[in-house]
């Protein structure tokens, strides 16, 4: 039984969305209600991974079946401490983002639909031990937010879904060349066709010149999914213009595809590309985190501070990446789950509050704490997070990052140059905290502004209903969960990557 | 390990469950939160008493807890425990008292507050987070309940989150506190990153062996942390606007305990700041300058709380002084005879001594000044009078208090700063003279004001329409306990005091291994005394005849007597308004610079791609025209070009062609 179950989490969502798809359209309860069973189904069973996931093996819950043997791709799924970590973000996120999402007024069934396909290529990504088998499920993940932004998004929704689906697509281009020139070489070297993760990794080094050049490549293509600066520009508006659960999902755990490549194809096949490339990119982490959160402090639109916010905060998935230790990958990954959740929350909260005044202009707010009580406890917590408060999710990664960059030099990368990063990074704490209080005073706190008395739907605004608190509970409970005990999730990723990534980089393993 | 050392762990875990159980339990419920927050607090203080008399009694330092939090190993280990030594203990003991005296408090003072029960809940975080702080082996535990005390601070500034103007000094003590974080942070990662380890204990053995720069920049950044919270100049700004938080939260957070998290930290970490004099010698003089500069704005204040925030600055600027002063010396230098080690142990002695009797009195006054601001309805001194024979126990009880901080023995407040008087003339040198002089001049500064306060809000009439009744009894039982340990708090202090009850000296349960007393000169007594006697007979010469005729700010006599100078004083020399300018003008500016730059050159670029792309589509359109005839016209003219070509680049083709 335990084979199916990494699939039946992967497919779960699409049955789903058939399911959906096959519904009448007056049927809005059943719609919704079949997202969010399903959706809750790969909770519980991501959970079960979890309880059931065996740290000394490598490849938990594996199947590996021949699908296109002539190219040698096979459908090889399994999990390692890492994947299960992502399936728990990303179900959690879905789940969460499914019960917010019944504020969708209109053509519910091809929203929940596209959204169930959406996150089955998530899940696929996040078990898939097959290249080939990757960037399908890559590619599955990556376009539904056309649709799901060009329909049901607001503002320039048709300019910012262009934008984003254009970008990525680049994206995904730049990453083909150096997937292809792997399997080229790996052919040439051992005489096999093969696109199978475990048979390269076990059977082929790269050569480091074409490391070099396909490194960067792995970078920046996984990186402008990663809101990697300075090809992050689809993200601020892109996010604008997704409704709420949109929003959730694209930032919470498509995002987090980005740093999830990196590790996986990057790191692991070109450790050399890696230790050469480092420092540069680096540096544009620090554009990332420090401009990232510069940025914010001005904006007036909630989506927009959330999103510059996001910026700052992927910025230390990639930093981690870039510090090439273990504190720093671990923490790159803990950020990813961290920040997942926390900026899942945060849309969430944008959701509720859009609904309700139809604005989102944090200058026409005020005084929202005294009628909406809960909303206010938990944006101040979300926000609490995201300024790296200790005891929440977000100080763990920030920390274990940025030892990791202090550290740097200690693991054998070559420069002094990365504690300077690490010291100038830390700005961005400052800036953070600024932008968040200012947005938690604009929006909650105070008097409401004149605008706001005037805007028609204040006279009848309401606090969160129970089906939003019980979404907003998991988030914030899961991220107390993280936060206050970390050890836990550092144990599960740490698992993951000291059996295949950090032999690797000749990081040690304990 | 002795059974109380066991339990120990649940010194800041009760206060934890407390706030657990109220958030998610007995929110709807005021009184029974209220209730279970102060048995939660008050099971807290009786282990805490316990822990400190087995630790009287010689039970010696023990880490009674260890919990892993990242578990990395050599790549990154973080511990969390309950780490008891006298330090600790010491401040167990100030924070479980004065934590549980002001619970107390609130039952009456929150009593008919609508957010009363988020008030206790905010409590029980806040009393965890400061226990959590104080039994901190390493310095990144520290820094985690250190920004949890910080976001207590924040929320309990802001509990009247309504008003704009609590929520603007919540938001400017966050910010503020949290830019010197930033020092406190970098320190913590280079802690991990050279010495490998967070451990005070383990950072101090390698001090020996590292390179100056780092000897030098890793105390100072620790510093920097500490200047925040404890409201060092020039980050003592957002303390007095902390003041718009309810009065006992005044007292409890922002007077008696999370105010003088930084005085702790430095004194905790005082070997390794000793390592580095330089960074002392800083020290020394931002805490001297702190103590003068904010007791002068404190002359020229009308609300009764600010005026006694700017005095918590200007003693917790005493207390970093005494840390200084201790440590300027450096470990491995002389003098007068002391070594430099005494030294920096005698400036630990002095100062957290200082943070002891400090943490009863000034609660003591806050605690008080609620309890007028609750009869008077007002916060403004000018505005009230003649509460005197009205509110005796008040009245009295802050008289105690008023005493104990201008410095007039026997009161708390003499002993321990007489302490930091005489330690400034022991280690000498013209540094030592300066910082004595500035240390005499603040206390000539606080007696006046204090007693300025005292004249002008409790003599003279009692304002029409007001009439100021005395406040129940769980307000006023607090203000006698702590009344009570105003006066004999200090007595610990000094040798022959202890000598005759029997009891060990401060100095002696610091420090157990070490034989020194704390310093005592009765010349230097005397002329703090005399100082302090001086700053009372001039306020009383000025303010004791309280006119009923001075109704606001503008009839202080002071006022004439000091002209522009006044007006400056009243302004906090300004220092909010540069703040201010350096928030508008330079951060806000850049970051609008980022933003512009983001949209329109990062993301302006990549529209001029799309643009010329879509551009050149445009041109190509004719084109796709649709027309039949164009297309072969087209298909003709390209045809015929080619032909062209060919025949003129190589003849040969066409011949072939035509075979």
């Amino acid at each position: 039984m335990e084979a199916y179950l990494l699939s039946a989490i992967v497919f779960i969502p699409t049955l789903a969305a058939l399911i959906i798809m096959m519904m009448p359209e007056e049927n809005v309860t059943g719609v919704r209600m079949t997202a969010s069973f399903a959706s809750l189904l790969t909770v519980v069973l991501s959970v079960v991974a979890y309880i059931f996931y065996d740290p000394a093996v490598a490849r938990n819950f594996e199947v590996n079946i021949p699908w296109v043997q002539v190219m040698g791709i096979n459908y090889h799924v399994a999990a390692d401490g890492v994947s299960i970590a992502m399936l728990l973000l990303t179900s959690i996120t879905i789940f969460t983002g499914c019960l917010i999402s019944w504020e969708i007024k209109e053509r519910q069934k091809e929203f929940f639909a596209l959204l169930l396909v959406l996150v089955s290529g998530v899940f696929g990504v996040f078990v898939s031990f097959d290249v080939f088998l990757f960037l399908v499920f890559y590619e599955l993940a990556v376009l539904p937010m056309y649709l799901l932004i060009g329909i049901w998004g607001t503002g320039r929704k048709e300019y910012s879904a262009m934008k984003l689906t254009l970008y990525l697509l680049f994206g995904s281009a730049l990453l083909l060349i150096p997937v292809f020139g792997l399997y080229v070489q790996a052919h040439a070297a051992t005489g096999v066709w093969s696109f199978d993760y475990d048979f390269l990794r076990q059977n082929f080094n790269m050569e480091e010149s074409w490391q070099y050049i396909f490194y960067p490549m792995v970078f920046v293509g996984f990186g402008t999914i990663g809101g990697l600066w300075p090809v992050h520009t689809w993200s601020p508006d892109g996010h604008a213009s997704a409704p709420s659960a949109v929003s959730m999902l694209h930032a919470g755990v498509l995002m987090k595809l980005g740093g999830y490549g990196i590790i996986r194809i990057g790191l692991q096949f070109m450790p050399y590309g890696a230790q050469e490339w480092s420092l540069f990119f680096a540096c544009l982490t620090v554009v990332n985190i420090v401009y990232g959160s510069l940025s914010a402090i001005k904006q007036t639109d909630m989506k927009y501070i959330i999103a510059y916010s996001s910026v700052s905060h992927l910025g230390i998935v990639t930093l981690g990446i870039c510090t090439l230790t273990s504190a720093g990958i671990n923490g790159a990954v803990y950020q990813m789950f961290a920040h997942g959740i926390m900026t899942a929350l945060l849309f969430a909260l944008v959701g509720v509050v859009y609904g309700r005044l139809h604005s989102r202009m944090i200058t026409d707010m005020g005084g929202l704490a005294k009628i909406m009580p809960f909303t206010t406890v938990a944006f101040v917590f979300a926000g609490m997070t995201g300024l790296g408060l200790p005891g929440l999710s977000g100080f763990v990664s920030e920390l274990m990052v940025l030892t990791g960059a202090f550290s740097a030099g200690v693991a054998g990368t070559p420069s002094p140059m990365m504690k300077y990063i690490a010291l100038v990074c830390l700005t961005g704490v400052v800036f953070t905290a600024i932008y968040v209080l200012r947005a938690v005073q604009r929006i909650f706190f105070g008097q409401p502004t004149e605008a706001l008395l005037r805007n028609e739907h204040f006279a009848h605004l309401l606090d969160t209903d129970r089906r939003e608190i019980f979404a907003l509970s998991i988030l914030m409970l899961t991220i107390v969960l993280a936060g206050a005990y970390p050890v836990w999730i550092i144990d599960l990723i740490n698992s993951g990557l000291s059996n295949d990534i950090f032999p690797r980089l000749g990081i040690p393993t304990m | 390990m002795s059974t109380y050392y066991e339990l120990a762990w649940l010194i800041p875990a009760l206060p934890l469950f407390s706030f657990i159980i109220t958030v998610l339990f007995t929110r709807n419920y005021k009184t029974l939160t209220a209730w279970i927050a102060c048995a939660a607090v008050i099971a807290s203080f009786y282990l805490s008493v316990r822990v400190m008399l087995d630790m009287y009694n010689g039970a010696g330092t023990a880490q009674t807890l260890t919990i892993e939090w990242i578990p990395l190993g050599k790549a990154l280990e973080v511990t969390i425990g309950v780490y008891l030594d006298p330090l600790s203990v010491m401040m167990l003991i100030v924070v479980t008292t004065v934590s549980m005296l002001v619970h107390i408090y609130s039952l009456g003072y929150m009593a008919h507050e609508d957010g009363k029960a988020r008030f206790f809940s905010f409590l029980s975080l806040f009393t965890f987070s400061m226990l959590g702080l104080v039994l901190s082996d390493n310095v990144l535990q520290m820094f985690i309940f250190w920004e949890l005390v910080g976001l207590c601070s924040y929320l309990l500034i802001g509990y009247y989150y309504d008003k704009k103007s609590a929520a603007d000094a919540a938001k400017k003590a966050f910010s503020v506190t949290r830019a010197g974080d930033l020092g406190f942070f970098m320190a913590v990662v280079i802690a991990w990153g050279y010495f490998g380890t967070f451990n005070f204990a383990e950072i101090q053995q390698q001090y020996g062996q590292t390179a100056e720069w780092l000897a030098r920049a890793f105390p100072f950044l620790i510093f920097f942390g500490a200047m925040g919270k404890s409201g060092q100049f020039p980050l003592h700004i957002w303390l007095p606007d902390a003041m718009e938080g309810p009065t006992p939260v005044s007292a409890l957070i922002h007077a008696a305990t999370m105010v003088v998290a930084g005085i702790f930290l430095v004194a905790r970490a005082v070997m390794i700041f000793a390592g580095s004099p330089d960074t002392m010698l800083f020290v020394a003089y931002i805490g001297g300058f702190t103590a003068i500069f904010a007791a002068t704005i404190a002359v020229a204040q009308h609300d009764i709380k600010r005026i006694l925030a700017f005095s918590t600055l200007s003693q917790l600027g005493y207390m970093m002084m005494a840390l200084g002063i201790g440590g300027m010396v450096g470990v491995d230098n002389f003098s007068h005879g002391h070594s430099g080690t005494d030294l920096a142990l005698m400036g630990q002695t002095a100062g957290t001594f200082h943070l002891f009797t400090h943490a009863f009195f000034k609660a003591l006054l806050f605690l008080g000044s609620g309890s007028v601001i609750h009869a008077m309805h007002t916060n403004n001194i000018w505005e009230m009078g003649g509460v005197k024979s009205k509110m005796k126990i008040t009245v009295w009880t802050f008289l105690i208090g008023t005493l104990a901080l201008a410095g007039i023995p026997p009161f708390a407040g003499f002993w321990s700063k007489d302490e930091i008087l005489a330690l400034a003339m022991e280690v000498g040198s013209i540094h030592g003279y300066v910082l004595f002089g500035v240390g005499l001049t603040a206390a000539f500064f606080t007696a006046f004001y204090m007693f300025r306060l005292c004249f002008v809000a409790f003599w003279g009439e009692v304002p029409e329409k007001k009439h100021p009744h005395e406040s129940p009894v769980s307000m006023t039982l607090p203000l006698v306990l702590l009344g009570i340990l105003s006066v004999i708090a200090g007595l610990i202090g000094n040798a022959d005091m202890a000598n005759a009850l029997g009891i060990k000296t401060y100095a002696a349960f610091l420090n157990p291994s070490w034989e020194h007393e704390g310093v005592f000169h009765i010349s230097i007594a005397a002329i703090s005394a005399g100082v302090a006697l001086l700053g009372i007979l001039v306020a009383y010469v000025m303010y004791a005849k309280r006119s009923p005729e001075w109704t606001t700010e503008m009839h202080d006599p002071l006022r004439s007597k000091l002209g522009q100078l006044y007006v400056h004083l009243e302004n906090k020399w300004y220092i909010d308004e540069v703040w201010r300018w350096i928030v508008n003008q330079i951060l806000f500016r850049v970051s609008a610079a980022c933003a512009w730059f983001d949209r329109n050159i990062v993301d302006g670029s990549v529209d001029l791609v799309a643009f010329i792309t879509t551009r050149i589509g445009i041109l190509m359109q004719p084109a796709q025209s649709g027309r039949l005839q164009s297309y072969i016209l087209i298909v003709m003219l390209g045809l015929f070009i080619i032909l062209a070509t060919l025949y003129v680049a190589i003849p040969e083709i066409l011949v072939a062609m035509y075979r």
